[in-house]
């Protein structure tokens, strides 16, 4: 769609037809400037053309020229049909409710993890236990989300220690799949502590996605994994090989009867101890036949804030671990062996795609409450997991309410929902506002409120923002160098 | 010490959210009060008054580009929060 003459009016010394529309700018290296707009896509350009287009002096019949209106960078050759459709691809969050509901079965957990608040519970004493008519209660909740899809995570503490209550809500769960006519994802997030051939059969069999931390090799696995009763590391491996294994024909049988297997999946979290060993931790992965590794900082929130001085560490230590470690696996791919780091195929799925990855913590507004829904044991709802964690330190600013006395449309009336939704707009975050990252990226209130207490925040001193940047920027100029390098990540 | 500020730079509201902030982390909160087309502050430690006036720009420009841009952060949030709340009785589909 061509509209002739819009924006010339606030032009001045236009020299050729081209007019600019709202785009945002980032010197990203020594004479490449890279500019994005509102729907996702972006140029690099160097610092003579950047002058050039800012001049309106690009000539038409260049390559650049042409490049720049197929993405949508010269206004008056807007096409808006496009405009809006790229638009809703990126942003197709704010066209469904939440969907994903982590229900916290248990506080109770027999690791003695470094950054985790479980460790202050321990395996004894159930009152931190869901009850079944809980769980059923955040299920019917879950149901009634307005999304088409649902993922359940299970998780604690150590969901397993309280079974009976996760095989029920399973099957509940499953039945209620049936009646709703909802597409259903279930997932386990397990330490495998307490993980049995009965347990394993019962989860392949309700086509359960299974989900374990392997912090790295053994010794970096067992010095943040504590296991007092064993070697984690060991436990680890032995059940994530079990899972691979029936995984691997992508289905299971029984009695006649077939379940899809999903390949098992494993979490790492970075502390300061990790940050020495970033080609080891690659390769624990790849050894273990792992082709995906998720490479995320670790947030100063809840008890992880309380220990900060032992296991933190400052962005630009992070993003050096996150350079080295990604060059590797880069490094590894050339040579055939495929492992995708996942942040990176997160944001590349964004910035090649304009596809809306699913990832709650980047996004505007943040997932809090309106993407995904966290259920207590007792039967209180946050709107983050992580505001439930920052609840156990005594904040409870993301409480929405409790389940016995909460409907579902009462949930995004919630002071908690809406002023999550509001504190994370990044059209009123000053900083963000006039990012080029911005389509791409989203604040996280809860740690604000932990890290400048204030869901709002202040991005100039925000590690998180420092972090991202930083990630924003490797990922820019490996595109600008060699797209090629990153592509496989977002490679089915 | 009495600080005078002037309003034309930052806004008594943009003041009282600051001073909450500032007293979350140092635990002490500024006197402030308005007088005229001036702003009193009080405090005994100049660091505080140094921090709150910081902060007060961060959320003085937070405030006025929220004037710009509300509409269009309004149509976000009022967007994200109607598709997950579903169908709202009353409202025409």
């Amino acid at each position: 769609m061509k509209l002739k003459g819009l924006g010339k009016k606030n032009t001045q010394k236009t020299k050729t037809n081209i007019t600019i529309p709202q785009i945002r700018w980032r010197k990203i290296s020594k004479n490449k400037i890279l500019i994005t707009n509102d729907i996702g896509k972006w140029v690099i350009l160097n610092e003579l053309d950047f002058k050039k287009y800012l001049e309106n002096r690009i000539p038409e019949n260049s390559k650049t020229y042409k490049i720049l209106e197929e993405k949508q960078f010269i206004r008056t050759k807007l096409n808006f049909d496009e405009i809006y459709s790229t638009y809703q691809k990126l942003n197709s969050y704010l066209f469904r409710g939440p969907y994903l509901h982590i229900i916290v079965l248990t506080l109770r957990c027999n690791h003695k993890c470094v950054y985790c608040q479980s460790q202050a519970i321990g395996e004894e004493g159930k009152k931190t236990d869901m009850s079944f008519a809980t769980a059923k209660k955040a299920i019917d909740i879950t149901f009634q989300s307005t999304s088409p899809n649902i993922t359940i995570e299970f998780q604690g503490g150590e969901p397993l220690l309280n079974w009976d209550v996760l095989k029920k809500s399973i099957e509940y769960a499953r039945k209620k799949e049936k009646e709703e006519n909802k597409k259903l994802f279930i997932s386990v997030v397990s330490n495998f502590s307490k993980m049995d051939e009965e347990k394993a059969e019962f989860l392949l069999k309700n086509e359960v996605s299974i989900c374990t931390s392997l912090d790295g090799p053994e010794k970096l696995h067992n010095k943040n994994r504590i296991y007092n009763a064993g070697n984690s590391y060991e436990i680890t491996l032995k059940w994530l090989r079990y899972f691979q294994e029936r995984s691997k024909s992508g289905i299971y049988e029984i009695n006649g009867k077939k379940y899809k297997v999903f390949k098992p999946s494993a979490l790492l979290t970075v502390t300061r101890e990790t940050l020495k060993y970033p080609k080891e931790v690659v390769n624990e992965y790849i050894k273990n036949g792992i082709d995906s590794i998720f490479i995320r900082p670790l947030s100063p929130i809840g008890f992880a804030k309380k220990v900060w001085d032992k296991i933190g560490y400052s962005a630009e230590e992070f993003l050096d671990f996150y350079q080295k470690a990604l060059d590797y696996i880069i490094s590894k791919n050339k040579n055939g062996i495929i492992i995708k780091e996942k942040t990176a195929e997160l944001l590349l799925r964004k910035i090649e795609k304009q596809e809306d990855p699913g990832f709650v913590d980047l996004r505007c507004p943040c997932g809090g409450g309106i993407g995904q829904l966290a259920y207590n044991y007792d039967g209180n709802i946050y709107t983050c997991d992580e505001g439930r964690m920052v609840a156990e330190e005594g904040n409870d600013l993301f409480l929405i309410g409790n389940i016995k006395d909460i409907s579902y449309k009462n949930i995004f009336d919630s002071e908690a929902v809406r002023g999550c939704s509001i504190s994370s707009n990044l059209e009123s975050q000053h900083t963000c506002f006039r990012c080029a990252y911005r389509p791409y990226c989203g604040v996280c209130p809860v740690i604000n409120c932990e890290a400048e207490n204030s869901p709002v925040g202040n991005n100039i001193i925000s590690q998180r923002c420092k972090i991202y940047m930083g990630i924003f920027d490797i990922i820019f100029n490996k595109l600008d160098k060699n797209k090629k390098d990153l592509l496989n990540m977002i490679e089915e | 010490m009495i600080y005078n500020i002037d309003k034309e730079i930052y806004s008594y509201e943009a003041l009282k959210i600051a001073n909450e902030i500032v007293y979350r982390i140092h635990n002490k909160k500024a006197k402030i009060n308005p007088k005229n087309d001036k702003i009193e502050i009080e405090t005994e430690d100049d660091i505080i008054f140094k921090r709150l006036l910081n902060e007060a720009l961060n959320q003085q420009c937070r405030m006025d580009l929220f004037e710009k841009t509300k509409n269009l952060s309004k149509m976000i949030i009022t967007k994200a929060i109607v598709s997950a709340m579903g169908e709202i009785k009353g409202r025409k589909k």
